[in-house]
């Protein structure tokens, strides 16, 4: 039942490196909470824990984990304290010439495709014309 | 348009203006039924020749006969009799009087046996309807209808109308030179619709050599006053193109033949993506760059000039990952990426390119600090403005220096951190809505304090969920199991993103099973995995469930090994589902047959992770237990086969062990040659089949047959066993199977004597205190395989005793060298032989056999041998 991360206040699979920094504050709090039932040695015990599950945390199944889900607790979003990565500044500059040659590139695509297009839904009428319509 | 002359017409018009001729076609016409119709003709007595009716005049039907003449016959007196050519004419599409004759004449050559030709028909047809203008023109649509537009003129009809009506037939049909001489025949400035119909089939003209010189005079006619004769004479190059003149004219003609509209869509220069799809890698880039949503791929980067590519990545339209496999230069690809997706780029390339401020960027993300010499740049000083804020000195940010794009936020954050150090009464809008800054408010003031803010779940849901979860968390992390409930459950309150309900349900299951409530545990656990879910979840139910019920936990646990993302957690939930089930104790889960049988919510779990890559001493454990819970299956070559381990030595070892018979496993010991480099496990396997084999034996000495036979099976067998172990095996296995054979009259095999007396000899040199521990066994062996093989002698020998008594009666009353003597003297000698025998064999057994009453059997006995042998003996005159 006890659980080494929950001891020492960090989230299942934290490093042992960062379970060790972690494990000053909560020998604090241990402290100020003197004649609770955490005691510094049940500390010593979980910091001894997670360094030697290290290695199989990720794939244990005799521990709970808190969290289960680490990531809904670092909202991924970009602001004033998470700038956004930083686009490399241009180098470059689009002439007229280049929007032209572009514009006749589509201008030439769009036109082919419009032209199988007309070819496959136009229909040629002699041009009589009936008392039901054009003659087909 | 008038169809004879080409002139413009109004469409109420009856008759054209310029020619007087009717605009109007007549809906058909009377078809006479003899008309085209061969019949028969000539004499009676001579061979019939058949004759084709091809117009009428006073007295009769015109009858062309097979040589070319023509003859009148009363339509009244024409033959009834059938003729099979009359079958042939296909005229359900023909319209004109003269459809059957027509069909005759459309045909390339005339029925066999007449001399005429089928053109002779159209002259028929001319001289009949040639002045009705409605019968010629439908005459002429029939012709069309056949694919002979060359005969038009032949049926009366005008030049230019025919001309025309082979432009269109020909633009019907595809034929574009076709359509280009007929085009260019027609009379200039006449027939406008034609450039409707070159328009049309303007790719196709195109490609028609010389089709521009043919047609420029046609489209000159036009072009002044009808646009799309002068996009014509562009798309030919009879006119020059500017740019912007190809979309233009596109448009133009796209509107004018009335294509869909998603690709008049693509005609503003921004399809949709799927539309796009349609277009070549020039086409999407040039839509790409006009600002349609349409993903651009290695194909259109790799022909795309570089400042048309950074255009397109300012407004975020190019992928890194199709950058990085198309085909430019590699300081482009860089630079590429760098100016679309900058954060995808290695330290190493931002190196290269000199991009010092992600470089920066990075490293303050990574340590949080700003390096001095880089303090005064632009983002130096945003950093330094945020470490002002960690530092808790909201008052020292200087607000000009932050990022002019979070100025606005940076400004409520200070307000409110200056104002309200303690007990924020509301937080501004711009700050919650910046993500980034919700963990310095908790770290600022605390979750709890920023949950007590009135409405805060009203206004900011979104920010209160968060806040709520962290705070369950950070009571769980305190032990503060009530208060992480409560957190957790007003989270799910206002929650409505599935993967923080779920972890709202995960902390609050946690406080639950702290505070002993693990039916509650187990019941959010259970909700939280209904539809999306992560292997924590499953792990974690795997967790809880067993202070509530084992074989429910064995079932998530089962689930996991299903599910879980990796091997070793499946691996790990496999052994931990196994561990739950071996301290159970006397429970019997469903499906399980107490050693015997798994239990059903094992089974599939532990075959499936058996054959994974698993360590091997994992798939030995599992494989052990499956070998003794799941034989049959195991048993079976194809189940171990897709295991990596599935040729090792514990492999073999699991598929012995789950033979029924124990002999397979002996094999299998045998089929090692060197104990000293055995694993530890399989020494230990064999040390325990020793030992069973030797405790059931010591147990039940006089009916441990199998474990006699598997003992001595063991000790004839095996190489390696220690010196205490061979004798001791043999000496039980000598006790057990002497015992049980004798019950049966079978006497032991000599492979039994044999290693009974290697047994013996090994038993000299044995410790003292093995020799101690096996000593009265070795005793009893001798004695009962003493006992068993003077018994089978005894057996022998009373079969023997009648035969030699007959035969000395024989002897006595028969006549001296009769067969019957002969034979008597036969049995006698074999009576000595076998007597001799006994004698040899039993004696050494006499003097090793320690227990005085068994000797005492054995001397008695081989007197009584040795007496008969002596009468025996006299009897044959020995």
């Amino acid at each position: 039942m006890r659980n080494p991360y929950l001891l020492l206040g960090v989230d299942y699979g934290t490093p042992p490196d960062l379970a060790r920094r972690q494990f000053a504050r909560a020998a604090r709090r241990v402290r100020r909470a003197a004649g609770g039932p955490v005691g510094i040695e049940d500390l010593n015990w979980a910091l001894h824990e997670v360094q030697s599950r290290a290695s199989t945390a990720a794939d244990d199944v005799s521990v709970y984990r808190v969290p289960a889900n680490p990531a809904v607790f670092r909202p991924l979003a970009h602001g004033l304290f998470a700038v956004p990565p930083i686009k490399l500044p241009r180098t470059t500059e689009t002439s007229d010439e280049d929007r032209a040659v572009l514009a006749d590139e589509l201008a030439k695509d769009v036109g082919e495709l419009v032209a199988t297009v007309i070819r496959a839904t136009t229909t040629f009428d002699y041009g009589y014309r009936t008392p039901e319509g054009n003659e087909s | 348009m008038c169809l004879s002359c080409g002139a413009d017409t109004g469409s109420a018009q009856v008759a054209c203006s310029t020619c007087g001729v009717t605009t109007v076609l007549p809906p058909g016409a009377d078809r006479p039924r003899e008309l085209g119709m061969f019949y028969k003709h000539g004499r009676r007595l001579v061979r019939a020749k058949f004759a084709l009716c091809v117009g009428f005049e006073t007295g009769g039907a015109r009858l062309l006969k097979a040589n070319g003449e023509l003859d009148i016959v009363a339509v009244t007196e024409l033959p009834s009799a059938d003729v099979p050519l009359n079958g042939e004419p296909d005229l359900g599409a023909l319209r004109g009087p003269a459809a059957a004759l027509l069909w005759w004449a459309a045909r390339p050559a005339a029925p066999p046996g007449v001399s005429w030709s089928p053109a002779d028909l159209l002259g028929h047809v001319r001289s009949a309807y040639g002045t009705d203008i409605g019968a010629t023109r439908l005459h002429a649509l029939d012709l069309l209808r056949l694919d002979r537009p060359d005969l038009l003129t032949e049926v009366g009809l005008p030049e230019s109308e025919a001309t025309w009506l082979r432009a269109v037939h020909a633009a019907r049909r595809g034929r574009f030179d076709l359509l280009t001489e007929a085009a260019a025949n027609l009379p200039t400035g006449r027939y406008r619709r034609v450039v409707a119909v070159l328009s049309a089939c303007a790719d196709g003209i195109a490609r028609v050599p010389d089709a521009a010189r043919r047609l420029a005079g046609c489209l000159a006619a036009f072009s002044a006053d009808e646009p799309l004769a002068a996009a014509l004479e562009r798309r030919l190059g009879i006119r020059r193109t500017e740019h912007g003149d190809v979309m233009a004219d596109t448009r133009l003609r796209a509107q004018r033949h009335g294509v869909p509209g998603t690709v008049l869509a693509m005609l503003d220069g921004r399809p949709d993506a799927e539309t796009a799809g349609l277009l070549g890698p020039a086409g999407r880039l040039g839509a790409a760059h006009a600002g349609a949503d349409t993903a651009l791929g290695a194909a259109e980067i790799s022909i795309a000039p570089l400042p048309v590519l950074d255009d397109i990545a300012e407004r975020d339209g190019i992928d890194a990952e199709a950058v990085r496999t198309a085909r430019r230069p590699a300081h482009e690809l860089t630079y590429l990426v760098g100016r679309a997706q900058p954060g995808q780029l290695t330290e190493a390339e931002l190196e290269t390119l000199g991009h010092r401020e992600e470089l920066d960027r990075r490293a303050f993300a990574r340590t949080g600090e700003v390096p001095e010499d880089r303090r005064e740049t632009r983002l130096g000083k945003h950093f330094a403005a945020i470490e002002a804020f960690e530092r808790n000195r909201p008052q020292d940010v200087v607000v000009a220096a932050v990022l002019e794009e979070y100025r606005s936020v940076a400004e409520h954050l200070i307000a409110l951190l200056v104002e309200h150090p303690e007990d924020p009464p509301q937080l501004p809008e711009p700050v919650v809505a910046d993500v980034s800054v919700w963990d310095h408010l908790v770290g600022t003031y605390g979750a709890d304090r920023l949950r007590a803010i009135p409405g805060l779940a009203v206004r900011h849901p979104r920010f209160f969920e968060w806040v709520s979860l962290y705070a369950a968390r950070e009571h769980l992390y305190l032990a503060q199991w009530r208060n992480g409930a409560d957190a957790a459950r007003e989270c799910l309150r206002v929650a409505v993103d599935e993967a923080v309900r779920d972890e709202a349900q995960n902390l609050l299951a946690c406080a639950l099973h702290y505070l002993g409530d693990h039916v509650g545990a187990v019941r959010e656990l259970e909700n939280a995995l209904e539809g999306d879910y992560s292997p924590s979840l499953l792990a974690n139910i795997g967790v809880v469930a067993p202070y509530l019920d084992s074989e429910l936990a064995a079932r998530h646990l089962a689930r996991l090994v299903r599910e879980a993302p990796t091997t070793a957690m499946r691996r790990a939930a496999a052994l931990r589902a196994l561990e739950i089930w071996r301290g159970e104790g006397e429970r019997v889960w469903e499906g399980e047959q107490p050693g015997r049988e798994l239990p059903t919510v094992l089974r599939e779990p532990l075959r499936c992770i058996v054959t994974e890559d698993i360590p091997l001493p994992d798939f030995r454990e599992i494989s052990l237990v499956l070998s003794r819970f799941d034989s049959a299956w195991i048993r079976q070559p194809e189940s171990l086969a897709p295991s990596p381990h599935a040729k090792s030595l514990e492999a073999r070892y699991a598929r012995a062990r789950a033979e029924e018979d124990l002999s397979e496993v002996v094999d299998f010991f045998a089929s090692v040659r060197d104990w000293e480099a055995a694993p530890d496990w399989l020494q230990a396997a064999r040390t325990r089949l020793i030992d069973d084999a030797r405790t059931a034996m010591v147990e039940d000495l006089d009916g441990a047959d199998v474990a006699g036979y598997t003992a001595f099976a063991l000790a004839t067998r095996l190489t390696g066993l220690s010196p205490y172990d061979q004798v001791s095996l043999s000496m039980l296995s000598t006790c057990t199977l002497s015992y049980v054979l004798l019950l049966d009259d079978k006497e032991i095999s000599d492979a039994i004597v044999s290693m009974h007396q290697s047994a013996l000899e090994l038993f000299a040199k044995l410790s003292d205190e093995d020799r101690a521990r096996i000593e009265p066994f070795v005793e009893l062996a001798t004695r009962r395989a003493a006992i068993n093989i003077q018994q089978a002698r005894v057996r022998e020998f009373q079969q023997v005793v009648e035969p030699y008594n007959d035969a000395l009666d024989v002897i006595d009353m028969s006549q001296r060298g009769t067969p019957a003597w002969f034979a008597a003297r036969g049995v006698v000698a074999q009576t000595v032989d076998l007597c001799r025998a006994i004698r040899t064999q039993l004696l050494p057994w006499s003097r090793a056999v320690d227990h005085a009453n068994t000797r005492t059997d054995l001397l008695d006995f081989l007197d009584h041998v040795r007496d008969l042998e002596f009468k025996a003996q006299r009897a044959l005159g020995g």
